[in-house]
């Protein structure tokens, strides 16, 4: 087992919040304000929203970064996970409120704590493996992956969206998560 | 011993947060009783990390973190944060069964939302058989109490059927004890036969 293996670096922001927590540190807010809210924005983007909504929500995920901070566990979840789990939760509430649609808040209020997790050494090793993993796999399974996260539909018209039938999206993620799985539980 | 799971396209789906909201809600009710698939949805969620990280960045309003930054200090909302009923007792509280045919009772959870989506609780007696009918949208059904049937297989405690359009079925409840389920359907459903009528309420036609 050596560092080697995790290739990507990843940025830290698991000190950042960690700063955050301990001293209401601004600098450190603005730091991790730098890396993330330009990448919110550009997700949101890239899920449809127009320019006003994504840069709301982007500030309204950071300002919850800043609230939550004492909340964050590195060794439960990565901070780009982290982050992203708020983000998630702040457009699904966000998308609900312009709908005015009775539909409660997504309730998984905290990232669901990866299985065998128990260390923050794990928590970073797993970000690196899983960014590695997700580099190697092949085209037409990324792309349902990447299709899961950027359209916005009920998961049975992404088959629509690639012209293959729904069997063939199932098991063509299902193999990109059984990869995934393998490379984050490799050499335990 | 759960046997029917959602597959990993819907688990993936949910962490991502894209979804239709009232079929995560099914999914949510699942994942308390499914260390399985919240597995893969910890998976999922990682995945969104590593999506985030590998956006290629767009710069926000040039008075953004300065706005931000003010907002620090003031004081957070109430929060609001009502715990989302995950159980039987929790999602049946403060509710109403309204009897849609015999053997057959329905209690409105969340009314049609913007997505063409609708959430109940369906209870049905024991060895009741639901009209047969067939599905213009998707569904997501997980058994909260009792077990049923239908061609696709046998459903208890904690599974989870997903339906997809054309899904062509005729659930029936297991002998023995009642079977009440949280049901999220998208568009209409068209049953087949003389109980069309009898179930109107059910299918919204």
């Amino acid at each position: 087992m050596t560092e080697s293996r995790d290739p990507i670096a990843v940025f830290d922001g698991a000190a950042l919040i960690g700063a955050i927590a301990a001293r209401s540190d601004r600098a450190a807010f603005a730091a991790l304000f730098e890396y993330y809210a330009p990448r919110l924005k550009a997700y949101l983007l890239r899920l449809g929203a127009d320019s006003a909504f994504a840069e709301e929500i982007a500030q309204d995920t950071m300002l919850m970064v800043w609230r939550k901070a004492a909340l964050f566990d590195p060794a439960r979840a990565n901070a780009s996970t982290w982050i992203f789990t708020i983000l998630r939760n702040l457009r699904i509430d966000a998308l609900r409120r312009a709908r005015l649609a009775v539909v409660e808040l997504d309730p998984t209020e905290e990232p669901i704590a990866p299985p065998g997790a128990d260390s923050v050494l794990d928590a970073a090793k797993r970000a690196g493996r899983l960014r590695a993993a997700l580099t190697s796999l092949p085209p037409d399974q990324a792309e349902v992956i990447r299709l899961s996260f950027f359209d916005d539909r009920p998961h049975a018209e992404i088959e629509r969206a690639l012209g293959i039938p729904l069997g063939t999206v199932k098991s063509r993620l299902r193999l990109a998560v059984a990869k995934l799985r393998s490379a984050l539980e490799g050499d335990e | 011993m759960i046997r029917h799971h959602p597959a990993d396209t819907t688990l993936v789906a949910y962490a991502a947060g894209t979804l239709a909201p009232l079929h995560g809600r099914v999914v949510a009710v699942h994942l308390t009783q499914c260390a399985a698939c919240r597995a893969v949805m910890a998976v999922g969620e990682e995945l969104g990390g590593a999506v985030l990280d590998t956006m290629a960045p767009v710069a926000l309003g040039a008075d953004a973190l300065a706005h931000t930054l003010a907002r620090l200090d003031l004081a957070a909302p109430e929060s609001a944060q009502e715990t989302t009923a995950m159980t039987l007792e929790a999602l049946t509280r403060g509710g109403r069964w309204r009897r849609v045919g015999p053997g057959v009772r329905l209690m409105k959870l969340v009314p049609r939302d913007a997505t063409g989506t609708r959430l109940d609780l369906v209870r049905v007696s024991p060895g009741t058989a639901l009209p047969r009918h067939d599905h213009r949208g998707a569904e997501m059904t997980c058994l909260l109490k009792g077990a049923f049937a239908d061609k696709l297989g046998e459903y208890h405690m904690g599974d989870l059927e997903e339906g997809d359009v054309g899904l062509d079925h005729e659930p029936r409840a297991l002998d023995g004890e009642e079977c009440i389920c949280i049901i999220a359907t998208t568009g209409y459903l068209r049953a087949h036969g003389l109980f069309t009528r009898m179930l109107q309420p059910l299918f919204g036609i």
